[in-house]
């Protein structure tokens, strides 16, 4: 009962500090839909309320279908996945036609009853045209929508649930249902409807909504979804269940349902996971009130399979840590509810992120401080962060939320677990005792990556025009998170936590572009930064320093035939044989050169720092804008130099050849033999065993 | 003579047979160093100078190895046909040389020397590489053919599965298929070499079907034979590995120590594998003589 009470009285607090904070929803959606496990349909009734919060008078609207991405292969999904050479695609996916999974609108109202069937037509807004497509639609209104004003749409739909594809479907009577109705694209002022076809490589845009949503379902099956459960009626005529859920400020509605979950609920209490000390820490970083930085009460919910029961504690103890870490840093979660789902088996919808409910990943048997279930929960909370508040367009500038996502993750585990444990198994069981000196940090990880495809294409392009999904992949999540720690090392840690926090204050429920994430770095840092991001985001260029060479040499008389007032004197090399000086006298010429390698530059205020260390161990350090291609630097010391390195303290992660970086003037070769004796021994190994069949 | 003796007399046996031991290792250890050193002498090129190198020394550091793999990844392609190509040199190596081990235990009263061993190589080769050929096809269904028929005839179960245990237990049980079935064709081969090496006079097909009807009859002994042996090189595999997983080689000294573990462990596989032929010699001899 206290903790109803204390439930009751959060959530409205809550709700109020959402309502004064948010701007106003544009879009409300009631939607009351029923799931007829049978013929693996949905039946839907959607009210769709869209207020045109811009100046300019709008006389069409587009929604999104995008389940229409599995009906046929004409699709610009399917036809997107086919042409990718077979890599990881779905071709196939209707070689069983029942497999198909699409959206058909059965009827389209407005409020007085007059039908829009004759004024909707289907579109394809990308290039390359794929006309079969489906999963765009414009209905032309009658009347245009004035500023401020807005359309009401009575919508009758009916949509086959897809066999798991894409993170949606049904495996088995277990069903993920996302991206299962009729929903507007974002209208941008000036510019008309964004509203991209759904891609094979491509997520989601939409705007933020007030979300009132009855499901129904079997009585024997448990629902998890995205907002708060405000009802729940039970049919026992029908054998039916109808759950109501509510959510404003929030761009989108995922819900799960199935027989086999495990649900529990746990409030996740600040108070008890968070000292004052934090707090005061993080109120002093970011220059805020103590009470501004203080998190409140959520009611996380667990929907776990009972296979995976006794990972439990393990899941709301990473949930639990996410909201902390990402909270404090980020500013509060403003939801009452974070739903986690371990999707069902062969959903296909595990590690996906949809706000307010996020699904996990997990294995039958997992190891201790791996990165399954942990990095995952703690990656799709990230999104709630960096997708779900700060939403930005993922069709067309991905890295806003899978890189900060990805960057955002690795803190988190970092703050969790420290340095990631290489997990190696075999079937279901980790075999990681010969493996547990495999550690690595998250840059490391996105660095041996992220190298392979920085020439392929930049970083900000749009997620369905990359080479192939290989590059979009590395480019929005690895390589963003690599160079977002360079970033961090450029700026400073702390810095970079008051970039991203202001980042996500200032767009919180809006929809920030590239453009404003550099506002926010240039503002924040008081740097310009802009070349930064054309390089490493707008570019495709390699980075690459190093030091082309070192000669350190003592000094000696020069020899020859020199002029003096008393004539010509000749300085031989024997007559230098056998003068000795004093060794506090001996001076050392040492030459560098620093070259680039690579085509891409630093900009602003950023040098190529050089360090030189001498034998005496001292160190002289110079610094190089590093805009040609090479540069060369002399010292006269009293020591002979040991070694030169450009960027010593590894600040240009994204370098491409770390170990060029460096030049000693003598080799060593412990390191190279151990690894070589290693080798040796693998090579060994394997030619043993290829040998078993002689 | 029971299945436990003959692996005990084994033992022994094959420790005097040292020499056998020492050329196959060899054989292995020098094929292996050719293979690498031209890998070898580019790390060093490019390593060599860097104090990357010093990070070398850690367990383990993912720059270099970045930066290792991104400088090989315009020749990771043009590696693949030269890899190849050495592991099947090495395989027919490898022939010559099961050739040479059999061929010089079957002649017991003989001294091992570098000349008997060639010797017994050449004169048995021929048919080693027959018997090889004949073998292929059925090591190919062991490994690949009998896995793929229990995932078709498991599919419908995985596909109703509503965990992954299914799966995960299909997996095991495709993984023991393949390792059962390799075992009883490995074990079938070596009779067949056996036969071939005990009389002179019989081709390769002939000695396959006197290894096979041996086995016909002595299949289970046999087997654990197999099994007994396959047990201990596992038990000395954990030992190494246990051993190895204890060092930290961090100190020129200590790569050297690792360095000799590692090739005590490579001379430990070849003894194990003369011990394998000899106990099976021996149980060929004593059943089929019988």
């Amino acid at each position: 009962m206290k903790q109803l009470y204390i439930t009751l009285i959060f959530f409205l607090g809550i709700g109020l500090s959402i309502a004064l904070a948010a701007p106003p929803d544009v879009v409300q959606y009631k939607i009351d839909v029923r799931l007829d496990t049978s013929s693996q349909m949905l039946y839907g009734k959607e009210i769709l309320t869209w207020h045109n919060l811009s100046n300019d008078r709008v006389k069409d609207i587009y929604l999104h279908l995008y389940w229409n991405a599995f009906k046929n292969e004409e699709s610009a999904y399917l036809s997107e996945s086919a042409e990718s050479q077979g890599r990881s695609n779905h071709s196939g996916h209707l070689d069983e036609i029942e497999d198909a999974g699409w959206i058909r609108l059965k009827q389209v109202t407005l409020s007085d009853g007059r039908s829009l069937k004759e004024a909707m037509q289907y579109v394809t807004p990308d290039l390359p045209r794929r006309p079969g497509d489906q999963t765009v639609l414009r209905i032309d209104l009658p009347e245009v929508v004035q500023p401020g004003g807005s359309v009401r749409l009575h919508i009758d739909f009916e949509a086959k649930i897809p066999k798991a594809i894409a993170r949606a479907g049904y495996y088995n009577n277990n069903y993920f249902i996302s991206q299962w109705f009729p929903k507007p694209g974002v209208y941008q002022a000036g510019k008309g409807w964004n509203c991209h076809a759904y891609h094979y490589f491509s997520e989601f845009f939409a705007d933020f909504a007030d979300f009132d949503v009855r499901i129904t379902v079997p009585q024997d099956f448990v629902v998890g979804a995205s907002g708060v459960n405000t009802e729940r009626v039970v049919n026992d005529t029908a054998g039916t269940v109808t759950y109501r859920y509510q959510q404003n400020h929030i761009h989108d509605f995922a819900w799960t349902a199935g027989q086999r979950f495990i649900k529990k609920e746990r409030l996740f209490n600040p108070d008890s996971l968070i000292s004052e000390d934090e707090y005061r820490h993080y109120a002093s970083l970011f220059n805020l009130p103590l009470d501004s930085v203080r998190l409140t009460p959520v009611k996380l919910i667990l929907l776990i399979r009972p296979e995976h029961e006794n990972q439990i504690e393990r899941h709301f103890q990473a949930t639990e840590q996410s909201v902390k870490y990402l909270g404090l840093w980020f500013g509060r979660y403003p939801y009452p509810t974070l739903t986690v789902v371990d999707p069902p088996y062969r959903t296909g919808s595990s590690g996906m992120e949809y706000p307010t409910l996020v699904t996990a990943a997990t294995r039958p048997i997992i190891a201790e401080e791996g990165w399954i279930p942990d990095g995952v929960i703690a990656h799709e909370f990230a999104h709630n962060y960096w997708y779900g508040m700060a939403a930005n367009n993922e069709f067309e500038e991905a890295w806003l939320d899978e890189g900060i996502t990805t960057y955002s993750e690795d803190k988190v585990m970092q703050a969790m677990h420290g340095k990631t444990k290489m997990i190696v198994t075999f079937g279901p069981f980790p075999i990681s005792r010969y493996f547990d000196q495999i550690r690595y940090s998250s840059w490391e990880r996105a660095r041996s990556s992220a190298l392979h495809i920085v020439e392929t294409d930049p970083v900000v392009t749009p997620s369905w025009q990359f080479y192939d999904i290989y590059s979009y992949f590395l480019n929005v999540y690895e390589r963003t998170a690599l160079n977002l720690f360079t970033l961090e090392r450029l700026l400073g840690k702390d810095t970079m936590l008051r970039v991203l926090r202001t980042f996500q204050s200032r767009y919180r429920y809006r929809h920030p572009t590239t453009q404003d994430f550099i506002g926010i770095v240039n503002e924040v840092s008081g740097r310009d930064m802009r070349w930064f991001f054309d390089e490493f985001f707008y570019g495709d260029r390699l980075f690459d320093y190093g030091v082309g060479s070192l000669v350190s040499h003592k000094i000696v008389p020069p020899i020859g035939v020199f002029d003096s007032d008393s004539g010509m004197v000749v300085v031989s090399r024997d007559s230098l044989e056998g003068r000795t000086e004093p060794d506090s006298l001996t001076r050392y010429k040492t030459i560098v050169r620093v070259r680039r390698y690579g085509q891409a530059r630093p900009g602003g205020d950023v040098r190529i720092k050089l360090l030189v260390a001498f034998a005496d161990s001292t160190t002289e350090t110079r610094y190089w804008d590093g805009r040609k291609r090479w540069q060369e630097f002399r010292f006269e010391t009293a020591a002979r130099a040991v070694y030169a390195q450009v960027d010593p303290d590894t600040l240009f992660l994204l370098d491409a050849n770390l170990a060029n970086n460096s030049y000693r003037t003598e080799t060593k070769s412990a390191g190279i033999n151990r690894w070589a004796g290693k080798f040796l021994f693998w090579l060994q190994n394997l030619l043993t065993i290829i040998t078993l069949i002689s | 003579m029971t299945v436990w003796n003959i692996f005990r007399r084994s033992f022994g046996e094959s420790l005097r047979r040292y020499p056998l031991v020492l050329i196959m290792w060899m054989g292995n250890l020098i094929f292996a160093l050719s293979a690498m050193m031209p890998l070898y002498a580019f790390v060093k090129n490019q390593f060599g100078h860097s104090l990357t190198v010093d990070s070398m020394l850690e367990k383990f550091n993912m720059y270099w190895v970045s930066d290792l793999a991104f400088m090989l990844r315009d020749v990771q392609p043009l590696l693949w046909w030269p890899m190849i190509s050495a592991l099947l040199l090495f395989l027919v190596l490898q022939i010559f040389f099961n050739a040479a081990v059999l061929g010089s235990l079957n002649a017991w009263l003989e001294k091992d020397s570098l000349s008997s061993f060639f010797e017994n190589g050449g004169r048995l080769f021929g048919r080693f590489f027959k018997l090889f050929l004949i073998f292929l096809p059925l090591y190919l269904i062991a490994l690949l053919v009998l896995p793929a028929l229990v995932d078709s005839v498991s599919s419908g179960y995985v596909e109703r599965a509503v965990n992954e245990w299914p799966g995960q237990i299909v997996f095991l049980i495709k993984t023991g298929v393949m390792i059962l079935a390799f075992t009883i064709v490995n074990m079938v081969a070596d009779y067949a070499k056996i036969a071939a090496v005990q009389n002179d006079r019989i081709g390769a097909v002939r000695a396959l079907l006197t290894g096979g009807r041996f086995l016909f009859r002595t299949f289970f002994r046999a087997w654990a034979l197999y099994w007994l042996l396959v047990i201990f090189f596992l038990i000395v595999s954990v030992a190494y590995m246990e051993t190895e997983n204890l060092i930290t080689a961090n100190s020129a000294a200590l790569i050297v120590v690792v360095f000799l573990l590692q090739q005590i462990y490579m001379l430990c596989r070849y003894w194990i594998k003369v011990q394998f032929y000899q106990a099976q010699m021996e149980f060929f001899q004593a059943n089929h003589l019988i």
